[in-house]
């Protein structure tokens, strides 16, 4: 009987941890190599759209930057003097800085690509609940260079570094831009 | 000989058309550096048969495929597929974020509003030549009610 108490007690607690999986991350700053130079999240923006992913996604990552791309383009130019949105590749290996380089101002100018060793990428992740995994298909070798990479796909917003809002896939990018006048608003 | 094949083509192509309608489609425009793409569209089945798209032909890239979208452990996975359902009258959507076909190792770059051509493969033996603008694919918008 006490087992079966522990064991539903162990069961429990391991549901709620998946449940905060979907919950607010703590975030926190970090200095990262980017495609504008050595970029620490706290000392640029203020307002940071902040993404994870890989140039190599066919579809999530591009309509993600593809948002973010109309969020900037949609605001004021005396509010896209505060705002801008930061790319991180979590596939170092394929994702070199010029590639990066071509790939985020693709979408706006002011989409930056950055990315870093694998360690410090992951430990970046880590801060934001940001989840990935190789996956190679049957068609590709599993020592090539050619895999997809499976991973989180919410984005988030960042206010003088701190996370301040956890952006879901496939919100609209009216309601990002409100979320961002609204963040501006409060920290006049 | 060659008018009389093109007006086979042509006839053939048209009697399909009216089993099978492509709805608007389009491949998504990516930056240069880009060797995957997807390619998205509408598909109505105005037969009384279910269909199943079981392959894509084309000559712009290495390898054409199936792929779906799962959302699975906080990730979203995507995933080859063997097949998709057309089920009869009705439509298969192929979007953003769902159903589409891959282009893998693009064999030229993509060129804006440029048409690329393919050929969708039925389970039937049935095939559709398509061609889909290169578009650049928006954000997420509001949906429009």
């Amino acid at each position: 009987m006490k087992y079966t108490l522990i064991l539903a007690l162990l069961i429990s607690c391991f549901n709620e941890k998946k449940l905060e999986l979907s919950s607010m991350p703590d975030g926190g700053d970090f200095t990262i190599k980017s495609t504008i130079g050595e970029y620490q999240l706290s000392k640029r923006g203020p307002v940071i759209l902040l993404s994870f992913g890989y140039t190599y996604c066919p579809d999530i990552c591009p309509t993600t930057l593809a948002t973010m791309g109309n969020v900037l383009g949609g605001l004021s130019k005396e509010e896209l003097s505060q705002v801008e949105s930061l790319f991180i590749s979590v596939d170092p290996k394929r994702d070199t800085i010029n590639r990066l380089k071509e790939y985020a101002s693709f979408f706006h100018p002011k989409v930056y690509g950055a990315t870093a060793s694998e360690e410090k990428v992951s430990k970046i992740a880590k801060l934001y609940n940001v989840q990935y995994s190789k996956h190679f298909t049957k068609n590709q070798d599993p020592d090539g260079n050619e895999y997809n990479v499976d991973h989180s796909t919410q984005s988030f917003i960042i206010y003088k570094g701190k996370l301040v809002q956890l952006i879901t896939y496939g919100t609209p990018a009216p309601d990002i831009i409100n979320s961002v006048r609204n963040i501006l608003k409060e920290n006049k | 000989m060659k008018l009389l094949l093109a007006v086979m083509f042509f006839m053939s192509a048209q009697v399909f058309a009216a089993d099978v309608m492509l709805h608007g489609g389009h491949v998504r425009f990516l930056p240069k550096t880009s060797k995957v793409t997807g390619a998205f569209m509408n598909l109505m089945n105005h037969t009384d048969k279910d269909l199943k798209l079981v392959s894509v032909k084309g000559e712009d890239a290495e390898r054409y495929e199936l792929h779906t979208h799962k959302m699975e452990e906080g990730m979203m996975k995507m995933r080859q597929v063997k097949s998709m359902d057309l089920k009869a009258q009705s439509t298969l959507e192929l979007k953003p974020g769902g159903l589409h076909i891959m282009l893998i190792n693009l064999k030229k770059e993509l060129v804006l509003d440029a048409k690329m051509k393919m050929t969708l493969v039925f389970d039937n033996g049935f095939e559709l030549p398509i061609e889909l603008p290169v578009k650049k694919v928006m954000g997420h918008m509001k949906h429009k009610h």
